[in-house]
């Protein structure tokens, strides 16, 4: 399947129709989903009428939307009118039709999207590993026998095994930017609050924010354009680039600091403060917050929840209202110094996940030389940005033939822009880019398909010792 | 190690049974046997949360 802006180009220039490119899409899905575990629900009717509402605007001369025809799919806590929110979890599936789309679905249906299907998460969007008892643990496209990661797994192997050219995750404490890094394609975790959370089944209202999931960086901003209403309008200028140290530099794959350090080698390595503390408040609050969400569904019928998040809930349940709320004062003034900190920086370089992708059979990684549950700890790079609230891209590193994993470009409130901006040098560069599961090196040129430790620095940092950024001639 | 001047609580984790069996009636939220030992496993990862949170040394650090 093409990307999002081929797919709208052809569509909108009456090359194909929206309804031929729903009908493969959808044959795609179903032919894929019993490797993958990756959708929910397959919307056949609903998507061959937004294709056919498409098709007769291009047939009448009228403008059909940006996303004209670009198929895509849903992390299963949007609601979509006429069906119930599942959040993933059999308690909802029975649940009262949602009576509208989520504001999220409605901007992307307005600009011509057509939505195909439902995606698979970890219930409740409580986890890193989209390991759910009732629909099935989600495979990643590059090796099957490895977790996609979660939340939002289901979104994250239908683009990265190219069955859509992009999707809708949320992402609370990394459950985009998590599976984004394993799967190999870009997420992004949106400045917190900037998109519309209306009809987005909660998890953790402190942290929650929905965001796409794509296969380069031209097409996020495609997709983040209709999302936010805005136009992306980058300020031009060199951005000024640091790199996070300290607990960043640690639990990490060797590619990535390798590639962080090649990128912008002379950028300043900036230490985030007391990340411990502000990792461990993100995960009471979370706890507290998700507790308190089903608590009561919890006393009516604690068994019918996902045996891997009902003793997390009830937990979290559990914990005093005092311990939350000094929780939440450690989080204002955090965000605060945060904010004064990376005043002086455009782009943060951070890792997205501390490992590839772990096996299903052993979903577990080693953290601090100890092996940790990945459910858990797979976000342990993710979790503190989400506490800062600032914006952060997830981006694949380009390494044909190897396991994907991620860096976290991490940007100041509102400063998405910088960071596709960024994000689209460090791919024309061939630092990044996405490769095609099971195709290594099919999408790279000879110039791209070197390691990305060897690529040319594309930073500037702050002592303005680098030249501009480069460009690979 | 804690620079930040936020002031810390009394409040406490629940830990043992009869603080957990406290916490469960106080919330009018029973435990079913079957849970016991999973909530009483992910309280005490909470409970080093909260002692990380507030500079406190954790068992691995002590």
């Amino acid at each position: 399947m093409m990307g999002v802006r081929e797919t709208a180009a052809a569509v909108r220039e009456g090359r194909v129709t929206a309804r031929a490119l729903v009908e493969e899409c959808l044959a795609a899905l179903v032919r894929s989903d019993p490797q993958l575990v990756a959708v929910t629900r397959v919307l056949h009717d609903r998507a061959r009428a937004e294709a056919d509402a498409v098709d007769a605007k291009v047939a009448a001369g009228q403008d059909p939307g940006p996303l004209a025809g670009v198929p895509y799919g849903v992390k299963d806590l949007f609601d979509i009118a006429g069906l119930p929110t599942t959040a993933g979890s059999m308690l909802y599936a029975d649940a009262a039709p949602a009576p509208a789309d989520a504001e999220a679905v409605a901007r992307l249906r307005a600009a011509g999207a057509v939505l195909v299907a439902t995606l698979n998460m970890d219930e409740f969007a409580y986890g890193f590993a989209t390991i759910n008892a009732a629909y099935g643990t989600t495979r990643n496209p590059h090796d099957t026998a490895r977790l996609a990661g979660g939340s939002s797994g289901g979104s994250a192997a239908v683009v990265a095994a190219g069955l859509l050219p992009f999707a809708l995750g949320s992402d609370t404490n990394g459950s985009i930017r998590v599976p984004a890094s394993l799967t190999g394609t870009y997420g992004l975790k949106p400045t917190n609050g900037d998109l519309p959370l209306g009809g987005v089944f909660p998890f953790a209202k402190s942290f929650d924010d929905v965001g796409p999931f794509t296969r380069s960086a031209q097409d996020m901003v495609l997709v983040w354009e209709v999302l936010c209403g805005r136009k992306v309008a980058a300020s031009g200028g060199t951005p000024r680039v640091a790199r996070l140290g300290g607990r960043f530099r640690e639990n990490v794959e060797a590619d990535q600091l390798a590639a962080i350090d090649a990128i912008a080698p002379e950028a300043p390595l900036v230490e985030l403060p007391e990340i411990a503390r502000a990792r461990s408040a993100a995960f009471l609050i979370t706890a507290y917050e998700g507790g308190a969400l089903h608590r009561e569904a919890l006393a009516a019928d604690a068994m019918a929840f996902d045996p891997q998040v009902r003793d997390r809930l009830i937990a979290g349940a559990l914990l005093p209202d005092a311990l939350y709320e000094e929780a939440q004062a450690l989080r204002a003034e955090y965000r605060a110094r945060i904010a004064a900190l990376v005043a002086n920086h455009d782009v943060l370089l951070a890792p997205a996940t501390p490992t590839v992708a772990p096996l299903v059979e052993d979903p577990r990684i080693v953290i601090d030389g100890a092996l940790s549950p990945a459910r858990a700890d797979l976000g342990i790079h993710t979790q503190p940005i989400s506490f800062t609230g600032l914006p952060s891209l997830a981006v694949p590193l380009r390494r044909p033939g190897q396991l994907p994993i991620g860096l976290q470009l991490i940007g100041a409130p509102g400063g998405e822009a910088e960071l596709f901006a960024f994000a689209a040098k460090l791919e024309a560069a061939g630092v990044t880019g996405f490769s095609m599961p099971g195709q290594p090196g099919d999408l790279a040129t000879p110039a791209q398909a070197e390691p990305a430790a060897h690529a040319e620095p594309v930073g500037q940092g702050q002592s303005g010792a680098q030249g501009a950024l480069l460009s690979r001639a | 190690m804690a620079d930040t001047p936020t002031e810390a609580s009394n409040a406490a984790v629940p830990l043992s049974a009869d603080e957990i069996a406290a916490a469960s009636a106080a919330r009018s939220l029973p435990i079913p046997a079957s849970c016991e030992a999973g909530v009483a496993a992910n309280l005490a990862l909470l409970a080093r949360h909260a002692r990380t949170m507030r500079g406190e040394p954790t068992e691995t650090q002590a």
